[in-house]
C-alpha cells in the first residue's frame, strides 16, 4: 500500500518537475545524468561527448530526425578544431557553426521538445545554457496528386503528412505577409503540431480566439488525425453533418482562407480542417470555380437534385409501394406490380436486405487493398444484385431504387457528408415503411429543423439561404460568373466584405 | 431532451404503426370496371384485373392470347353489394386507385346512373379523374375482350380518349359538375367492340372502339348520336377536330380533302329583346393533304373558294349536331348554360329552373372563318401533264 503511494508520489513529482520548466544545472555531469535517467532504455538516443578546447561538451539527438551529415561535418569538425577558450560560448558558436537556425534553451523541457521533433543539443560543461541546433531531417512522402480529391482542372497538389510541406505549399499559393501561421502542440505523449493558418484582415479575430480556446481545450494522448481535433472542437458533436471541412488541396484551403476561413493543419494529417461551414459549402468544389459558371451551376444543380435522391428514393420507393399505390403512373405500376409478383419479402425489408448489402460492399472496398477495389465491390454489387433478382429475392425496381441512391450519394464532392447521407437512408425508409409518406415528410421537417439549428463556430449552418442577405446567396445553389463575385461571403467574409474590382465582367469596349 | 424525443417518436411506431400498409403483391389491381343492370334490380360490377407476371423472367412460353388480365363479376342490390360480393370471390385486396376506366352497360344509362354515380364519387377509392363510358350492349362483355396491340382493354380505351380525341372525354368530376348545374346533361362517349375479321386471330381479339356519344339528361340516358355528329360535338367543346374534311369544288366531280390544324371557337351569348343568342364564332386553319381535283392550288381564287368551302362544311357539321342536341334531345351538353349564366346571371335567375324548355329556343348563330395555310408539298396536282391543270 504505501510502495503504490509512494509510486504515485513520484509520478506527481516528475510531471512536476516537467511542467515546471526547471533550468538546466551549469554543471554537465547533473545535466547528462538528468537526460540519460530520462531516455534510459531508448536506443536510438545518441549521446555524443566530446571537447571544444579543453571544454567537455556532449550532443544529444535521436537517430533518424536530424541530418547527420551536417551534424558531422558542420557542427562536430568545426567544434573539435575549436582550440581557444571561449568567452561568449553562443556568439563564438553562432560564428563557428554555419547553420542557419541555432537557438539558445535553458530548461530541460525546451531541450526535450527539441531533441523529441530532431534538433540536436549541445550541453557545454560549465554553461548553464543548451544550443539547439535546427537541423532536423526525417524521410517524407513525396507530393502527390490528392487521390480523394482529385479533379480534371486545377493544381495537380496534394497536402503531404509533413506540416512544413503543408505550411509552404499554402504560402505558396498566398504569397502576403497577411498569412498568418500560429502554432500550438496538443497531445500529451504526440506533442503534435497543430497550426492555426488565416488571413490577417480577412478573417475575424475572434474567430481565431475561438479556434485557439477550444485547442487549447483539448487535453488527451495523442492527435494522430485531423479527425481527433474536429470532434473534439466542433458545436454539436451528436449530429451526423460534419462542421469542419477537411480538404488535402492546397487550393481549396487558400480559396477558404480568402474567404476569411481558418484552416488547421496538423502534423501527421494530409487534411488539413476548414472553419467555420455552412451546408451548402459541402457542395461546392473547386472545380465549380475553375470551369466555366453555366457548367459549375449545372453541376451545383445536379449535386442538390441527388442529394435529395441520395436520402430519399429509397424511403419514397417503400412509402409509395406499401401505401400510396394510386400514385404511381398506371404503367409503372404494372411494371413493379409484375417483379415484386413472388419476391417473399414486403417493401421495407427487400429495401434494408438491399441497402445494408450495399453498404456492406463499399465498406469491404473502402479495405481493400488500392482503391480498385471499390469498382470491384461495385461490380460485386450488380452481380450479386442480378442474381437476387434472377432467383425472385429481390425485385428489379429495388435494385434500381438501390444503385441510383447509391450512385447519387458519390455525387457529393465531400466525402465526410456522404457519410451523414448514408446514415440517414436508413432511418428514413425505417420510417417510410411505417408511416408512408407522411412518415417521410416527417423525417424530412426532422432534417430541416436540425440543420437548422446547427452552429459551425457561431455560423448557422443553412446559412445563407436562412440568413438571406442580398448577394450572399450568389455562390449557393447557382455559381455566379466570377466577375459577380465582388463581395466574400456573408458572415465568414464580413469582416472585410470586398474582395475585388467593380465591373470585372470582361466587355469588348473597355470603359474609360 | 433524449427523453422527450422518445416520448415523441415511439408512440408514432406504436399506435399509429403500418395499419393501412399493403405490400403490392397482396392487391388485386383493376385496370378496369363494367357496370350493369340485371334482373330484380339487382347491378352486376364486373372488374378486369391486372395479373402480374414476371415480364423479366425468361419463359415466354405463355400464349399471348390468353391476356395479361381476367374479369371477375358480383351481382348486388346496389353498386356496394355488389363489390362487397365480388370482393369474396378475389384472394387479394380489390384495388381501385388505378382503375380509370368506368364502363356503363346501355341497359342501365337508359334506367339511370345516379345511384352508382353516387357511390363512385362518394367513395374515396375510384378516382375522381376516370373516364366514363357507355357501351353497346352489356358492358362486362368488353372487359372480356383481348387487344392485340394494347394490354388490356381497359388502356384501348384510355388511349383513345387521351391521345386520339375521337370521342368525347368526361371524367367523373366532370359529371358530378354537370349534374348539379342546371343543365343538368352531359355526355359519354359511346362504345361498341369492334369487328375483327382476321383470320388468324379469335373473335374476342380485338378492341372496344368508340362509335359515337351518348347523350344523358339528368342522370338517364336519352340517345346516342354518331361519330359524324360528334365531330361536330368537340368542336364546340373547343377540341379542334384533326380529321379531314372533303369539299367538292363547283364545276368539279371530284374532292379536296383538308385536315383542320389549329384554331380556336368562342362563344359569345346575347339577350336581346328577350331572344336569347349565342354567337359561336370559329377559326380555323386547314392545310391540305389530298387534291383528287386537276385543279392548281397556286391559284388564290381556288383557294379562296376551297376556304368558301370549308366554312360551309364545317357550318355544317356542327349545326347538323346542334340541331340534334337541341330539338330532338333537348339536352345541353354543350355548356350554353354555363356561358349566359356567366354573362347574364340576371337574367339567368329566371330561366334557371327551365332551362331545358329554353334551350331549345336559343338562337345559335355560327360563323366560321377558315383559312388554308399549306397546301402540301407540292402546289398543282401530282402526277399530272402541265396543260391538263386547270389554272383557275
Amino acid at each position: 500500500m504505501t510502495f503504490i503511494k509512494k509510486q504515485i508520489h513520484r509520478k506527481v513529482k516528475v510531471k512536476k518537475r516537467l511542467s515546471q520548466a526547471i533550468p538546466l544545472s551549469n554543471k554537465l555531469k547533473n545535466n547528462i545524468d538528468y537526460f540519460s535517467s530520462l531516455y534510459k532504455d531508448s536506443s536510438d538516443v545518441i549521446f555524443r561527448s566530446f571537447t571544444i578546447g579543453n571544454t567537455e561538451a556532449v550532443i544529444i539527438y535521436i537517430e533518424g530526425l536530424s541530418d547527420l551529415q551536417k551534424l558531422d561535418e558542420l557542427v562536430l569538425e568545426n567544434l573539435m578544431n575549436q582550440n581557444s577558450e571561449m568567452a561568449d560560448v553562443f556568439e563564438s558558436l553562432k560564428n563557428n557553426i554555419p547553420i542557419s537556425k541555432l537557438k539558445k534553451v535553458h530548461t530541460y523541457k525546451a531541450c526535450i521538445d527539441s531533441i523529441s521533433i530532431g534538433n540536436p543539443i549541445i550541453l557545454i560543461d560549465g554553461q548553464i545554457d543548451a544550443y539547439v541546433l535546427g537541423i532536423e531531417k526525417y524521410e517524407t512522402r513525396q507530393i502527390e496528386e490528392p487521390s480523394a480529391e482529385t479533379g480534371i482542372r486545377g493544381p495537380r497538389e496534394g497536402f503531404t503528412e509533413s506540416i512544413n510541406i503543408n505550411t509552404a505549399l499554402i504560402r505558396r499559393i498566398i504569397k502576403d505577409p497577411a498569412l498568418k501561421m500560429k502554432s500550438v502542440n496538443i497531445g500529451k505523449y504526440t506533442k503534435t503540431r497543430v497550426i492555426i493558418a488565416y488571413i490577417e484582415g480577412l478573417v475575424d479575430n475572434t474567430l481565431i480566439k475561438e479556434i485557439e480556446n477550444r485547442l487549447k481545450r483539448i487535453k488527451v494522448d495523442g492527435i494522430l488525425e485531423g479527425g481527433y481535433i474536429e470532434q473534439f472542437i466542433e458545436d454539436n458533436p451528436y449530429s451526423p453533418f460534419p462542421q469542419v471541412l477537411y480538404s488535402e488541396r492546397p487550393d481549396v484551403i487558400s480559396a477558404n482562407l480568402l474567404e476569411g476561413r481558418a484552416a488547421i493543419l496538423i502534423d501527421g494529417s494530409p487534411l488539413a480542417l476548414i472553419a467555420p461551414v455552412s451546408f451548402f459549402s459541402l457542395f461546392q468544389s473547386q472545380e465549380d470555380y475553375y470551369e466555366r459558371f453555366l457548367i459549375g451551376t449545372l453541376i451545383r444543380i445536379l449535386r442538390y437534385v441527388f442529394l435529395g435522391v441520395a436520402i430519399y428514393f429509397p424511403s419514397i420507393y417503400v412509402a409509395v409501394t406499401t401505401f400510396h399505390q394510386e400514385m404511381i403512373p398506371m404503367d409503372l405500376m404494372l411494371s413493379i406490380a409484375s417483379s415484386r409478383e413472388g419476391i417473399p419479402f414486403p417493401a421495407i425489408v427487400e429495401a434494408f436486405i438491399m441497402e445494408l448489402a450495399f453498404e456492406a460492399l463499399r465498406e469491404a472496398g473502402l479495405r481493400l487493398p488500392r482503391q480498385i477495389g471499390s469498382a470491384v465491390s461495385i461490380a460485386g454489387a450488380l452481380v450479386i444484385g442480378q442474381a437476387a433478382v434472377q432467383a425472385g429475392i429481390v425485385s428489379a425496381p429495388m435494385l434500381i431504387v438501390v444503385s441510383i441512391t447509391g450512385i447519387s450519394s458519390f455525387l457529393v464532392p465531400r466525402y465526410s457528408i456522404g457519410l451523414a447521407i448514408r446514415l440517414l437512408r436508413f432511418p428514413n425508409i425505417f420510417i417510410a415503411g411505417f408511416l408512408g409518406l407522411i412518415g417521410v415528410m416527417l423525417s424530412f421537417i426532422i432534417l430541416i429543423i436540425h440543420l437548422s439549428k446547427l452552429r459551425s463556430f457561431g455560423l448557422p449552418y443553412l446559412s445563407p439561404i436562412v440568413t438571406l442577405q442580398k448577394n450572399a446567396t450568389r455562390d449557393t445553389l447557382f455559381r455566379y460568373p466570377l466577375w459577380k463575385f465582388n463581395l466574400r461571403p456573408h458572415l465568414t467574409g464580413q469582416f472585410n466584405p470586398k474582395r475585388q474590382k467593380d465591373n470585372l465582367k470582361p466587355s469588348k469596349r473597355e470603359k474609360q | 431532451m433524449k427523453r422527450t424525443l422518445l416520448v415523441i417518436l415511439l408512440p408514432v411506431f406504436i399506435l399509429s404503426g403500418c395499419w393501412d400498409s399493403i405490400e403490392i403483391q397482396n392487391l388485386a389491381i383493376i385496370t378496369a370496371a363494367a357496370i350493369d343492370s340485371e334482373e330484380n334490380h339487382k347491378v352486376k360490377v364486373s372488374v378486369q384485373i391486372f395479373i402480374p407476371r414476371t415480364i423479366t423472367s425468361g419463359e415466354s412460353g405463355e400464349d399471348p392470347s390468353l391476356g395479361s388480365t381476367f374479369v371477375r363479376e358480383g351481382i348486388g342490390k346496389n353498386l356496394a353489394e355488389a363489390i362487397s360480393v365480388l370482393q369474396t370471390n378475389i384472394p387479394r385486396k380489390l384495388f381501385w386507385g388505378q382503375c380509370k376506366i368506368f364502363i356503363f352497360g346501355q341497359d342501365l344509362a337508359k334506367t339511370g346512373i345516379r345511384k352508382e354515380l353516387d357511390f363512385l364519387i362518394r367513395h374515396p377509392a375510384p378516382r375522381i379523374n376516370s373516364n366514363l363510358y357507355v357501351s353497346e350492349g352489356k358492358a362486362s362483355n368488353l372487359l372480356k375482350l383481348i387487344p392485340p396491340l394494347e394490354r388490356y382493354s381497359g388502356e384501348v380505351l384510355s388511349k383513345f380518349s387521351q391521345h386520339q380525341e375521337v370521342g368525347v372525354d368526361t371524367t367523373l368530376s366532370d359529371i358530378s359538375k354537370d349534374l348539379t348545374e342546371a343543365s343538368q346533361s352531359f355526355s359519354l362517349p359511346y362504345i361498341k367492340r369492334l369487328k375483327s375479321d382476321e383470320y388468324a386471330r379469335k373473335s374476342y381479339e380485338t378492341i372496344p372502339t368508340i362509335v359515337g356519344t351518348a347523350i344523358f339528361k339528368k342522370d338517364k340516358m336519352i340517345g346516342n348520336i354518331d361519330l359524324e355528329e360528334t365531330r361536330g360535338l368537340l368542336w364546340l367543346s373547343r377540341k379542334i377536330q384533326k380529321s379531314t374534311v372533303s369539299i367538292k369544288p363547283e364545276e368539279n366531280e371530284n374532292e379536296v380533302i383538308m385536315m383542320p390544324t389549329s384554331g380556336s371557337v368562342r362563344f359569345k351569348p346575347q339577350i336581346i329583346n328577350n331572344q336569347w343568342i349565342m354567337n359561336i364564332q370559329i377559326q380555323v386553319a386547314a392545310s391540305i393533304i389530298q387534291n383528287e381535283t386537276f385543279l392548281s392550288l397556286l391559284q388564290e381564287d381556288v383557294i379562296t373558294k376551297l376556304e368558301k368551302g370549308l366554312e360551309n362544311k364545317l357550318r355544317d357539321r356542327i349545326s347538323k349536331t346542334l340541331e340534334k342536341i337541341q330539338k330532338e334531345y333537348q339536352a345541353d351538353v354543350v355548356g350554353f348554360g354555363r356561358r349566359f349564366h356567366q354573362k347574364y346571371p340576371e337574367q339567368w335567375k329566371k330561366v334557371k329552373d327551365h332551362w331545358d324548355e329554353k334551350f331549345p329556343e336559343v338562337d345559335v348563330k355560327l360563323s366560321v372563318n377558315a383559312t388554308i395555310k399549306r397546301s402540301g408539298d407540292i402546289g398543282g396536282p401530282a402526277a399530272l401533264p402541265e396543260e391538263e391543270v386547270i389554272e383557275n
